[in-house]
């Protein structure tokens, strides 16, 4: 293990003081373990550093006591006293609060209001003077908090799942059963990446288009790897098409994955992106209008996709 | 039990550190330079702590110890030490700005706390550090991370200001903005800052990835917010807008019903024997509203108003012909 700088000591020494302080003193490996100090480390920093840090002109009595330890590796209890300017933790940056209390805020829709997430933030909150929801609100997903919690569960115990899943790109539902492998949030919305045993391979699904979910007694083998979390998976088969962006669409480069960029004249970008169905690049074209030109499929599709989605939905205005 | 000898270059270090900290808070006044290197010591020798006796290097190492104070984000203040000549400037930290308020937290508190910080991160905050002030780790967090949030460098200061009712000033669509901020919010995988813009003296919401550059942050205490304008509301980007509000009414399909309440947030004002249903909603966006109807392809239909009607079927056969 590499040696802590003196950076990461003054930072750890300062918050473990307070905390062995308030306790009485304490097990020098629960010390450890608690501030991440190699125990060690801890036992040299408080014998030879803390022991002699005091108030001018150091005479003993103005010495921070350290007792039950001493340099030759023996004692494994520690109490610390007379270093009252050290008796309580430093204070949060307002990014280490802001950390703090929006995981905990972002958790807290699907959590127990009486459980120990809500009384800890709550804690943590008021003593800041942060109005959880009001000053800070943080939403990993909307509409769909009843799977998160029992998909969770399930992927913790490899139980596999029953699912009637709604495809957005096909328009409709099919009953599935799925090996969660990893339950994500991104970019606003709830996945489950899993095996899934009607499509033979690994698949991502949208949490809020679970229409119905049944956890079930058999159990799954845990994947070889389960690779980073990504809603947007594209595979070697999905279809690759060419879109020409006006400048005004060029949204559709932070919504979607792009697999390359070509920049045109005159602020107009080609990108090709991967479309694992036919029915989301029928609405990305639709909602674009003029402002996109498809310019090249493989494996081509018809040149005038566009025209035929638009027609089949003005045929609902006639 | 002692000083012992051997101490590694950043022990020594450490020390020096711990005693100018323990210097400052024990002090009702500011000190000076000079002061402070007599009441951390003069050092003497490789293995002791303290300040060089030479004066220009032992303003060096003191200026050193204080940026490395600034980045472990001890406030350490300055301003005119008193009964002094001619005018000297010193340093000291006030106990109220240093220590964390008192929280009691029971331990399962905690270790839901750190399993929390562990499950969503927010990129580039250390979960693990507010957990040391907090009293440590507790329990084993998780190995699964659910969610990355994403910071923008004027974040925390945007949650400060919020938290402390400070005005924030910064440029903003090319144009320099003053907000009393009101409310930060993650949502669709964007953070906003809603508040009262004072030039405009109106109620906005602004992407805080688009703002240009550091944010200005006023006193605290400097406004007041209005009673009921507090909190967020789901982005639903077709009651954004300055055209005029509509109640457009929007047929779908029965296959899609239930995921359309879902998307739209809302029941429908009517369920039809077919199985399709009717939703009611404000319109303040017409593109963002035609883009919401033409994610379910031919399995919606604008029902009305005729203007938004006319304004889909024009839309479509530009694409159609």
């Amino acid at each position: 293990m590499s040696r802590l700088s003196a950076g990461d000591r003054l930072i750890r020494m300062l918050e473990l003081v307070p905390w062995v302080m308030s306790q009485g003193g304490a097990e020098l490996s629960e010390v450890a373990h608690r501030f991440d100090y190699p125990e060690h480390e801890l036992r040299e920093d408080l014998v030879k550093v803390l022991f002699v840090v005091g108030l001018h002109p150091f005479t003993p009595d103005e010495l921070i006591y350290v007792m039950g330890l001493d340099e030759d590796e023996n004692g494994d209890w520690v109490a610390i006293s007379n270093a009252d300017y050290f008796s309580r933790p430093l204070r949060l940056t307002p990014s280490q609060a802001l950390g703090l209390i929006g995981a905990g805020e972002a958790l807290l829709s699907g959590a127990d209001p009486d459980g120990p997430l809500s009384r800890g933030l709550a804690k943590l909150a008021a003593a800041l003077g942060v109005s959880v929801g009001e000053d800070l609100a943080v939403s990993l997903g909307e509409s769909a908090d009843e799977w998160v919690e029992p998909l969770l569960a399930a992927t913790a115990a490899r139980h596999q799942v029953q699912i009637r899943y709604f495809s957005f790109g096909r328009g409709q539902e099919s009953d599935r059963v799925i090996h969660p492998y990893r339950v994500f949030s991104e970019m606003g919305n709830w996945y489950v990446k899993g095996h899934c045993q009607q499509a033979g391979g690994v698949r991502v699904f949208r949490i809020d288009r679970i229409r119905s979910l049944e956890v079930m007694d058999s159990v799954f083998a845990p994947p070889d790897e389960t690779g980073a979390p990504s809603a947007f998976q594209a595979r070697d088969t999905d279809p690759r098409v060419v879109l020409r962006l006006a400048p005004t669409a060029l949204w559709v480069l932070e919504r979607y994955p792009t697999e390359g960029q070509v920049q045109l004249d005159s602020g107009v970008i080609e990108a090709t992106l991967p479309v694992s169905e036919i029915g989301r690049l029928e609405r990305l074209l639709l909602q674009l209008g003029t402002q996109a030109e498809l310019r090249h499929t493989d494996p081509p599709v018809a040149d005038d996709q566009a025209q035929l989605a638009a027609q089949r939905v003005l045929a609902r205005y006639e | 039990m002692g000083a012992g000898s051997h101490r590694k270059p950043e022990q020594v270090r450490l020390e020096r550190l711990l005693r100018l900290i323990a210097a400052l808070i024990e002090t009702p006044r500011f000190l000076s330079i000079e002061e402070l290197h007599q009441r951390v010591g003069i050092a003497r020798g490789v293995d002791s702590a303290g300040y060089p006796e030479n004066g220009s290097a032992a303003k060096r190492a003191f200026h050193r110890d204080m940026n490395q104070l600034a980045d472990a984000g001890i406030p350490v203040i300055s301003g005119p030490v008193p009964g002094q000549e001619r005018e000297t400037w010193g340093y000291r930290i006030r106990k109220q700005d240093y220590s964390l308020p008192e929280m009691d937290f029971e331990a399962d508190e905690l270790a839901a706390l750190h399993r929390a910080a562990t499950a969503v991160r927010f990129d580039g905050v250390s979960g693990s550090q507010a957990l040391w002030k907090l009293g440590g780790r507790v329990g084993e967090g998780t190995d699964a991370e659910l969610a990355a949030v994403p910071v923008h460098p004027a974040l925390a200061d945007l949650f400060q200001a919020v938290t402390e009712q400070r005005v924030a000033e910064f440029a903003y669509g090319g144009q320099s903005r003053s907000v009393e901020p009101w409310t930060l919010a993650f949502d669709l995988g964007h953070w906003y800052m809603v508040g009262h813009d004072q030039a405009r003296n109106d109620k906005r919401t602004f992407r805080v990835d688009r703002i240009e550059c550091d944010v200005t942050l006023g006193k605290p205490g400097g406004f007041q917010q209005p009673e009921g304008t507090a909190g967020w509301v789901p982005l639903q980007p077709w009651t954004f807008g300055t055209g005029p509000a509509v109640t457009a009414r929007l047929r779908v399909d029965s296959g899609q019903a239930v995921w359309a309440a879902r998307r739209l947030g809302q029941e429908p004002s009517e369920k039809d024997s077919d199985g399709s249903a009717v939703f009611e909603m404000v319109v303040r966006s017409p593109d963002a509203f035609r883009s919401l109807v033409l994610e379910f392809l031919e399995h919606a239909e604008v029902l009305g108003p005729p203007e938004l009607r006319s304004d889909m079927v024009a839309w479509l056969e530009g694409i159609a012909r």
